[in-house]
């Protein structure tokens, strides 16, 4: 076999089979070729290789092949052979291994052989270097299934992986083994339906929203709705604790701690307290205003008091500051007092008030009524102005507007509108009584004609205020009982008269009431027990008018600045556009008021209650269709925007135009707003501008550069899988320099998404990319392959390959790194102690496990071996291929190994028995040494405990007579003396994936310069600044060039 | 293919020279063979159904006539079904002889045509090139179902998707293979298409439009897959809910006499594949489409037959050939057994379902050690009243002995009529 020099030496170590890239790149000792070199080899081909060639292969190559379809006869000129320098290289490769021609065939002479050698060399060497650079021929490509659900993911936000939910035909691979190869992407009317069902998939979950539209997993109402409860909730929390209560405490505390610091410094030094406490800086200068305030405040002196004297400690602030809460304000979260917050009651009512005016009302049920005001005062007069029946069936009626009712009311209560007991001046709509007095008014004796306008029940009402006579200090509550009973406290806010009902408003003198309104209304201001409605949705909404109950005016002035301010009204404003709540409450009005109209039932005072809400409902309803239809232009802006974020390029006018084509003749067609948006947005994505990487070949006769956005689509899909980000898609068109390009490609990598890379280079580039369904694993034998070692296997290659991108590690890490990324789960299975969790991490030194590198890699280990046992042929083929060489045909008839070795033997003796055979020797003395020296891991990727194995399972010896010993040893070997080897191999996958096809003879420079870069300690960003700086990354072949 | 000139004429073809702008009407202006008067009488189905890898090498044969037909034990549960039954022997795909085994011998079983080492391409295999031809007569041209999904990447830098896909409905493009009962069933019930899937069509039309000015002129021959996928696509739409055109014969079903099947697939293999030919059954007594193709499993098949007994991947049986294997053949066999009893119950006219459809079973390889110089090959059923069951056929010293040249007759049974297909321009002798 040794019968040629130089070029032989690589050729013939690889024996038989030899990757086409191997010949094209290895041959790297440079042939001296003259200026006119290309016309020498032209000449020696004509002259004497033309005419070798024949003779040598023309027997059975010729016109008509036997039993194959190459003519090597019709290759006139070496421009036509050179035309396909895989037959040239293929001629190469047969040759030097000796297979060609076959052995009962008429052989070349040793000088014959080595001439032709030598052109094919000096050619392809030629070749090689004349088109260096050449982008070559790069088929139309689609996206792949990661390709389209990363990119889905990136566009929308929501990782929906469409691919899966629709079942999408499985991505198959070509050129280099990857799946981002045009030629080995078919399209069927299958995969396209998918595509437009897929594409209504995601637009059936845009959610609009006033401003622009967003996505969410889900493609239900509710489920936005939800999602929008979550946000403001979320916000909430940041701001309130769990029952709307603001961070008081902390606050307070920090006033304490810092009061030094505050003390005359300003909006300044409040600012950085708040920040370096993480403070709500509005909440705390509120506060310290509040408390430093100079103008006396009866009800906060006391507060103001014991915060001076307090050391650090907010308690005995917060004691004071609570037993004044207590008497100011109630809240309503106790039973149904939450449904009343859905049926418009305040959640949190202020007690004690203290007022000029107040609207007293009681629910009248029948014509008897009692006006009531307390306690007793000399002098004292109430002013009981427009008692009236109000709400419920028919208009306002106002009882002294009503000749008839007018006088009955008179006769009945002795007294008289418009008439003063003390003859002072009062409306005329107005009975005056004593403070003190209790009136009965009893209307049940009248004709019934009257009896019928009243239309009870209703509300009864008066607007009740002192006289102008009465003492100053005067002080009355004012009582309208009209009920006889029931109804209960929700029905009847005030059914009976109770001296010092602290919800029943104090009635002062109209000149006291701002002043003596003053102290509570501070104290108040400044310390509200809740800042906000923290349930937002009342406890039963199904009972309630109101699915959501705002309440939160403390927070917006204490706690938040205009931004704060802004970001709130915007999620409560979505949270109402998403729920399209208002347009359900009208139902939900018309539903309740029906249930309780019922005549004569206590439960009726709710139909005459709820009824206050309607224009509320009506009014609200409006704004809602209002800000939808106001909304729209913004929508289609947004989908526009979409588009071109999808397409990887800005629209021209007309795209513009032709991208809301369907939604305006939807439109037209009388559909309305939010299907037609949807049908419009499923339209982009079916688009083939978002299904096709697209691109415009080069003008001219050479290649040339692709433009800025096809260079920032190349470059988001090689490290990311998916579409260019916003940043990306900015700098697109000076993306060509390499400055801008090196930084792009800098930060990119840092990214998260280069997990696109991890999976679809990485694990590809291993072989185990679908371990998780195709492991080959019996899970009978092996019980202990759960679903989660399963997954942990297949994930690790991926978290490996992410730390390497992220943190920039050398590329040779591959080979040689001692570290591991685990998880417990694998951690357990793999013998390393100490990791706890399922997250993953990094875990360094872990030779002695095993591990370190992808020859360490479970999910290989297991996938390159038989369903129940080791394979050292199928391991050993793995690294064959790793170290870029190829392997011949499995040739026919082969009889295969046994699945369970017969007993007594390991599995190390049946395949060498199987070795014995000379007709499988040739082959397997190079391919299972590797696998041996990896017989200490079992079927599953597992260190195997020593008694499992046999004195000298784990050696091997390679064909040269290396010898190797264990993992270890086949780890120092690749590492070693073929790093440069398996370096190369990796850097050719490189290349074919960055390129999206297989690499060329073209490619043999760029190759040995990611080699080199490699070999060097080069790192992951080194290696692929040098791939997406080359030519071949930068450039689109012309229109028209011959391909080779 | 310069080989497959009666492919060449699809429809696709067609619209490729008359360029991206027209829409064709869905076959309207094609005759077809054998179409006039058909109407009247109940048509003629075609079913393929293939398992990979052969059979036991020492287990499948035939011999004698009619009733006295001797079966291999391979072959034991068709034993009812002796007499509708044609055993081949040794039909061949000469084309499948050249290649990387499994998936070169895979990939062209249905077409006969070379496969490329380089890149994903064979021909248009016999029952899509029908569908093609003659599948606008139903609601849906063809049903392609398969009871296992295809294996990613490559085996010796072929792709796998030639050991998966035995239908092909371009040369570049294996048909969508359904794995899933309930979206196979939807293939034939669904009928929510709407104005927006057409304005939708549309407008990717108008965007394919402009998008192809801007490609490489071999690029724009690569996006022609696209383009016609989007045409089928647009005349399914156009047909939805369409009625087969009015004639004496009417299907036996109407409308599916048994509910959705529930998404996802059944845990246990006899299950699925029942199911799925189950769904065959449904699409030819509800006349849904006359051409159905039923991939039981790859060739390398991963599947583990545990139900009867078998201990490791069928593809590892193949090789080893331990007496399960013949247990696991039993099993494709008694798949088919299934379908003729359930056929033979379904009466059209004076005739059964059975009568009227031709069912071929075909494999890769005669048995597990890549052997594709012969094939497994058997005929159910009665084609019409155009095929006698209960013999046996050796072709194994014929001159003609390929596979295109029985789907020849096969198509002519379909009521397909052509001169030549894949390598054959003949029809075998004697069937």
């Amino acid at each position: 076999m040794n019968r040629l020099p130089a070029p032989r030496r690589v050729l013939s170590c690889l024996g038989v089979g030899l990757v086409l890239i191997a010949v094209l790149t290895a041959w790297r000792t440079p042939t001296a070729v003259s200026a006119d070199g290309a016309d020498d080899l032209t000449q020696w081909y004509a002259k004497q290789i033309q005419p070798l060639l024949v003779k040598t292969c023309g027997k059975c190559h010729g016109k008509m092949p036997k039993g194959n379809d190459l003519d090597l006869t019709n290759f006139t000129t070496a421009k036509a052979i050179l035309a396909k320098p895989r037959v040239v290289a293929d001629i190469a490769e047969r040759l030097s291994a000796g297979d060609m021609p076959p052995k009962d065939a008429p052989q070349p002479s040793e000088a014959e052989r080595k001439q032709l050698l030598d052109w094919i060399k000096a050619a392809l060497d030629a070749e090689a270097a004349a088109r260096a650079g050449d982008p070559g021929p790069v088929t139309l490509r689609r996206l792949s299934n990661a390709e389209y659900d990363n990119a889905i993911r990136d566009l929308t936000g929501v990782d929906m992986r469409p691919t899966r939910a629709r079942e999408f035909p499985a991505d198959s691979v070509g050129g280099e083994g990857f799946a981002n190869v045009g030629e080995a992407m078919p399209v069927t009317p299958g995969l396209v339906e998918r595509y437009h069902q897929a594409a209504r998939d995601v637009a059936a979950r845009a959610v609009l929203l006033p401003k622009g539209f967003r996505f969410s997993p889900s493609p239900d109402r509710p489920t936005w709705t939800a999602e929008a409860l979550e946000s403001l909730r979320g916000f909430h929390a940041r701001h309130a604790g769990p029952k709307g209560d603001p961070p008081l405490a902390a606050h307070l505390s920090a006033t304490l701690r810092h009061r030094d610091k505050l003390t005359g410094g300003g909006a300044a030094a409040l600012a950085k307290v708040a920040a370096e406490e993480k403070l709500n800086a509005t909440y705390l200068a509120a506060l310290w205003a509040g408390l430093n305030g100079k103008t006396a405040s009866p009800l906060l002196d006391p507060v103001r008091e014991k915060w001076r004297a307090a050391t650090t400690d907010p308690a005995p602030v917060l004691a004071a500051i609570k037993a004044t809460q207590e008497q100011l304000f109630l809240d309503r979260y106790k039973k149904n007092a939450v449904l009343a917050v859905g049926n418009g009651f305040p959640a949190w009512e202020e007690l004690r008030r203290v007022v000029a005016t107040e609207r007293v009302e009681g629910a009248a049920r029948e014509p008897l009524f009692r006006l009531v005001a307390v306690p007793a005062q000399p002098d004292t007069f109430v002013v009981w102005d427009r008692l009236r029946l109000e709400g419920g069936d028919g208009p306002t009626l106002v009882l002294a507007e009503h000749e008839e009712l007018r006088k009955a009311v008179e006769t009945a209560s002795g007294l008289k509108f418009g008439q003063h007991p003390k003859d002072r001046p009062v409306p005329k709509s107005a009975l005056v009584t004593a403070a003190g007095a209790e009136v009965v008014i009893d209307l049940r004796k009248l004709p019934a004609p009257l009896q019928k306008a009243l239309t009870l029940p209703r509300f009864l009402r008066a607007d009740v205020s002192l006289d102008d006579g009465s003492p100053k200090t005067a002080s009355v509550q004012a009582f309208l009982i009209a009920a006889t009973g029931g109804g209960g406290a929700l029905a009847e806010p005030v059914a009976q008269a109770t001296p010092g009902d602290p919800r029943a408003a104090q009635i002062v003198h109209p000149s006291a009431a701002a002043e003596r309104a003053k102290p509570a209304a501070e104290f108040r201001a400044l310390f509200p027990p809740a800042v906000l409605f923290e349930p937002i949705v009342p406890r039963d909404a199904q009972g309630s008018l109101f699915m959501f109950h705002r309440e939160d005016e403390p927070l917006r002035r204490l706690l938040l600045d205009a931004a704060g301010r802004a970001e709130l009204d915007r999620l409560w404003s979505e949270l109402q556009f998403v729920s399209e709540q208002a347009l359900a409450t009208p139902r939900m009005y018309d539903e309740i008021v029906q249930y309780y109209r019922k005549p004569n039932d206590g439960a009726r005072v709710m139909f005459f209650y709820l009824q206050q809400f309607e224009e509320r409902v009506k009014r609200e309803e409006e704004e809602l269709r209002t800000a939808q239809v106001a909304a729209e232009p913004g929508h289609l802006e947004a989908l526009l925007a979409f588009a071109a974020r999808a397409w990887r390029r800005p629209l021209t006018a007309d795209e513009r135009k032709a991208v809301l084509g369907s939604y305006h003749a939807d439109r037209k067609d009388g559909v309305k707003h939010d299907p037609a948006f949807r049908s419009a947005l499923a339209r982009v994505l079916s688009s083939p501008w978002f299904l096709y990487r697209a691109e415009q070949p080069a003008p001219g006769p050479r290649w040339r550069p692709v433009s800025g956005d096809e260079l920032a689509t190349r470059l988001s899909f090689l490290l990311w899988e998916s579409v260019p980000d916003d940043e990306l898609r900015a700098k697109a068109a000076t993306l060509h320099e390499p400055a801008v390009m090196e930084q792009q490609l800098r930060r990119m990598l840092k990214d998260g998404r280069t997990r696109g890379m991890a999976e679809e280079f990485g694990a590809r580039w291993l072989g185990v990319r679908d371990f998780a369904t195709n492991h080959g694993r019996n899970l009978k034998h092996f019980p202990e392959f759960t679903p989660a070692v399963r997954d942990a296997l297949a994930e690790e290659p991926v978290r490996f390959f992410e730390d390497l991108l992220t943190n920039d590690r050398p590329v040779a890490d591959v080979l040689d790194a001692d570290a591991v990324v685990v998880n417990d789960v694998l951690a357990r299975h793999y013998g390393i102690p100490g990791v706890k969790g399922p997250e993953w991490r990094r875990v360094e030194k872990v030779a002695a496990y095993g591990r370190g590198g992808v020859l360490g890699f479970g999910a290989v280990l297991a996938k390159q071996s038989a369903a129940a046992r080791t394979s050292p042929v199928k391991r050993g083929a793995w690294v064959v291929q790793m170290l870029g060489e190829r392997l011949p045909k499995v040739p026919p008839d082969v009889p295969p190994l046994p699945e369970s070795p017969p007993a007594g033997l390991s599995v190390r003796e049946i395949t060498e028995r199987h070795r014995k055979d000379p007709n499988c020797a040739g082959c397997h003395s190079r391919i299972d040494p590797y696998g041996m020296a990896l017989e200490r891991f079992d079927a599953l990727g597992r260190l195997r405990p020593a008694r499992e194995l046999k004195p000298g399972d784990t050696k091997a010896t390679l064909r040269d007579g290396k010898e190797l010993d264990d993992f270890a040893g086949l780890r120092k070997y690749l590492a070693g003396p073929r790093r440069e080897d398996v370096l190369r191999s990796l850097a050719q996958k490189l290349t074919g994936y960055a390129l999206g096809r297989s690499v060329q003879l073209s490619d043999r420079k760029l190759i040995d310069e990611l080699t080199k870069s490699m070999a060097g300690g080069g790192r992951w960003s080194d290696a692929l600044l040098v791939i997406v700086r080359s030519e071949q990354f930068r450039c689109i072949r012309p229109e028209a060039v011959a391909s080779p | 293919m310069s080989t497959n000139s009666a492919a060449t004429c699809s429809r696709r073809t067609m619209l490729r020279g008359l360029g991206v702008s027209v829409a064709l009407p869905w076959l309207e202006s094609l005759p077809f063979a054998a179409a006039a008067n058909a109407a009247d009488r109940p048509p003629t189905r075609t079913l393929v159904t293939f398992t990979g890898m052969g059979f036991h090498s020492n287990h499948w044969w035939a011999k004698g006539e009619g009733a006295k037909m001797e079966l291999g034990p391979c072959l034991k549960p068709l034993e009812p079904w002796r007499e509708r039954l044609v055993f081949l022997r040794g039909l061949w795909n000469e084309q499948a002889n050249n290649g990387v085994i499994h998936c070169m011998q895979t990939g062209n079983m249905l077409s006969g045509a070379p496969m490329s080492k380089t890149e994903v391409r064979t021909g248009v295999s016999f029952d899509q090139l029908m569908a093609q031809r003659m599948g606008d007569r139903t609601r849906i041209p063809s049903l392609v179902l398969g009871c296992e999904g295809p294996i990613p990447g490559l085996q010796d830098g072929h792709p796998l998707l030639y050991s998966s896909h035995i239908s092909w409905s371009t040369a570049v493009s294996p048909t969508w293979t359904e794995t899933r009962p309930a979206l196979a069933f939807d293939q034939l019930f669904r009928t929510d298409r709407n104005k927006g899937d057409r304005r939708v069509v549309d407008a990717v039309l108008e965007d394919a439009k402009s998008l192809r000015q801007r490609l490489s002129v071999s690029d724009q021959q690569r996006f022609e897959e696209y383009l016609g996928s989007v045409h089928e696509i647009e005349g399914r739409i156009k047909r939805a809910g369409k009625e087969p055109a009015a004639g004496g014969w009417k299907p036996s079903l109407t409308a599916p006499d048994r509910p959705r099947p529930a998404d996802g697939v059944p845990a246990e293999i006899p299950d699925y594949w029942k199911l799925m030919n189950d769904i065959v059954l449904l699409a030819f007594r509800t006349d849904s489409t006359r051409i159905a193709t039923l991939k039981y499993c790859n060739d390398g098949s991963i599947l583990t037959h545990g139900h009867v007994g078998a201990k490791d991947q069928h593809h590892q049986m193949a090789h080893t050939q331990p007496k399960e294997l013949v247990a696991v053949n039993q099993f494709f066999m008694s798949q088919l057994a299934y379908l003729c009893e359930r056929m033979a119950e379904v009466k059209e006219g004076d005739r059964t379902l059975l009568d009227n459809t031709t069912v071929m079973h075909c494999s890769s390889m005669l048995h597990g050690n890549h052997d594709a110089k012969q094939l497994p090959v058997i005929l159910l059923g009665g084609a019409g009243g155009k095929l006698r069951g209960g013999r046996v056929l050796d072709y194994l010293n014929a001159p003609n002995r390929r596979m295109c040249s029985l789907f020849l007759s096969l198509m002519d049974w379909g009521g397909l009529e052509l001169d030549r297909f894949g390598d054959s321009t003949a029809r075998l002798t004697g069937l």
